[in-house]
């Protein structure tokens, strides 16, 4: 490994790294609105509601992304449906971390104590107006350290859609290699790169976490908030 | 003002109300009426049944038979089916206030915006308006300096003081009382007692589930004292409490009495 080589591959991985950041964007935007709408789908009172909503959720929990990534790139084609490939790996993710952040979403939902429903409705504010300004301004809080962590491991996911041909990272990193058989100095500033991206989130999600406790007493021990208990990290971690 | 008040009056009626949680009746059948202004406590052992009469009043609790009207609407019917509630629910609701016993503050919000939210957004009343009458409440209750903390930086008897100024901000006919000083010491116990007592001489009628004895004495003129979900005695207060005329009652204070 010379530092000539680090840098020479430097711009291509860059310009790769762009692509995964600009696709990692676009997918939690999309995810986040539609994952918070799946949740309260998931907390309706209609079981018809619940029911199709729940069985998306589980499907995507259970099945790993990488078949579904080819399953829509390759399958749906089958069927009449072909989507270029930078849009089948935007909608391929959106779908897959929409059913993921539902949960967090759910959860975070659920962690609102009761009461303090009881409290806005007792004031004489509607459902919608509690929803509106007690319950999701705290869920959003509870959530928004476990989102920087689903946003970290998107980040590092995205290395899956080299497999359908998009331009991102790993991509340009496996035909740089395949070129230049340098696989250790070119894998090795992959890795460096997705660290240098993915740490800081981290240590982001870390303060988020601890400021929103403070602020919300959540994790205190005063047994009148219901304890919270979130299971953050990547699929496959056991969370659930 | 975005919502007219429908209710006018503090009256409180309850008749024949009968609720029971998963086929374990709790309240068996209540008659009750209050006039506007009177200060009732409600007095039991513990599964008597009255905070879920009290939170019946505002409709968090849902009753299976008979009615409870306030200032002459309806709050719950149960003739109208399974559910009772009112639709004009959230709007008699701005008329009945309520203080838990858990305070209840919105934890993501500043003491100010606690007693402003509700204040501009169901009643529509401007920004400075709502800011002025919280102002002016926190005075009252001796908090103005913490208008700007939030809550979890304020002591359990500085919150829950700040919950009854939240309330009052609605100008309620009805404040229900919900043992709101059980969690706390005896210290903060007298400060939030003591702006009960100055709340109760504002002609508001008042229903108070608390087991500080000498408080409801003192304060209340009408003492109601439930056992398994029924009405076991109800007289004015002074004499429910120097001349019981009920069993139940008598073994209740004897035994509260010796502790306090």
């Amino acid at each position: 490994m010379t530092w000539a080589d680090l840098i020479d591959f430097l711009p291509t991985l860059l310009h790769g790294l762009a692509y995964s950041l600009g696709i990692s964007a676009v997918v939690i935007v999309f995810s986040i609105i539609a994952g918070v709408c799946v949740a309260f789908m998931r907390v309706s009172r209609f079981r018809s509601v619940r029911g199709p909503v729940l069985a998306y959720v589980e499907f995507i929990r259970c099945t790993p992304a990488l078949v579904q990534l080819y399953y829509i790139f390759y399958v749906l084609p089958i069927f009449g449906l072909t989507l270029e490939a930078l849009t089948a790996g935007i909608v391929g993710f959106t779908i897959i971390y929409t059913a993921y952040l539902s949960e967090v979403f759910r959860a975070a939902i659920n962690s609102v104590a009761k009461t303090q429903i009881e409290a806005a409705i007792s004031l004489g504010m509607s459902n919608q107006q509690a929803r509106r300004l007690v319950i999701i301004p705290q869920a959003a809080r509870v959530a928004l350290p476990p989102t920087v962590n689903y946003l970290l491991s998107l980040i590092k996911d995205t290395s899956l859609l080299s497999i359908i041909t998009i331009q991102e990272i790993m991509f340009r990193g496996l035909i740089l290699a395949s070129q230049t058989f340098k696989y250790f100095t070119i894998l090795t500033e992959v890795a460096f790169l997705y660290f240098c991206v993915c740490f800081p989130l981290t240590i982001l999600a870390r303060r988020l976490e601890a400021k929103f406790e403070r602020e919300l007493g959540y994790g205190k021990s005063n047994g009148e908030k219901k304890k919270n208990f979130f299971a953050v990290g990547p699929w496959g971690a056991s969370k659930s | 003002m975005k919502n007219e008040a429908l209710i006018h009056d503090g009256t409180v009626s309850f008749k024949g109300v009968w609720k029971d949680f998963g086929g374990v009746p709790v309240l068996r059948g209540i008659d009750l009426d209050i006039a506007s202004g009177e200060i009732l406590a409600l007095l039991g052992q513990s599964g008597s049944g009255k905070t879920t009469l009290l939170r019946c009043v505002n409709g968090l609790e849902v009753i299976q038979k008979g009615t409870i009207e306030v200032g002459g609407e309806f709050i719950q019917d149960s003739a109208k089916g399974k559910n009772s509630l009112s639709s004009d629910i959230a709007q008699i609701r701005q008329s009945i206030g309520i203080v838990f016993q858990q305070f209840n503050l919105f934890p993501h919000m500043t003491v100010m915006e606690n007693i402003c939210v509700a204040q501009i957004k169901v009643l529509g009343r401007s920004e400075e308006i709502a800011r002025d009458r919280a102002r002016s409440l926190l005075d009252r209750v001796g908090l103005l300096e913490k208008a700007e903390s939030r809550p979890l930086q304020l002591s359990g008897g500085q919150q829950q003081r700040v919950a009854i100024a939240r309330t009052l901000a609605m100008d309620p006919r009805v404040l229900l009382l919900d043992e709101v000083t059980s969690s706390l010491d005896p210290q903060m116990t007298n400060d939030v007692l003591r702006v009960i007592g100055d709340v109760a001489k504002d002609g508001i009628t008042l229903i108070v589930v608390t087991h500080e004895m000498g408080f409801a004495r003192h304060v209340a003129n009408r003492a109601v004292f439930m056992h398994e979900g029924v009405v076991a005695e109800d007289a004015p207060a002074k004499e429910l409490f120097e001349n019981p005329q009920n069993e139940n009652t008598k073994k209740f204070l004897a035994a509260v009495l010796s502790h306090q």
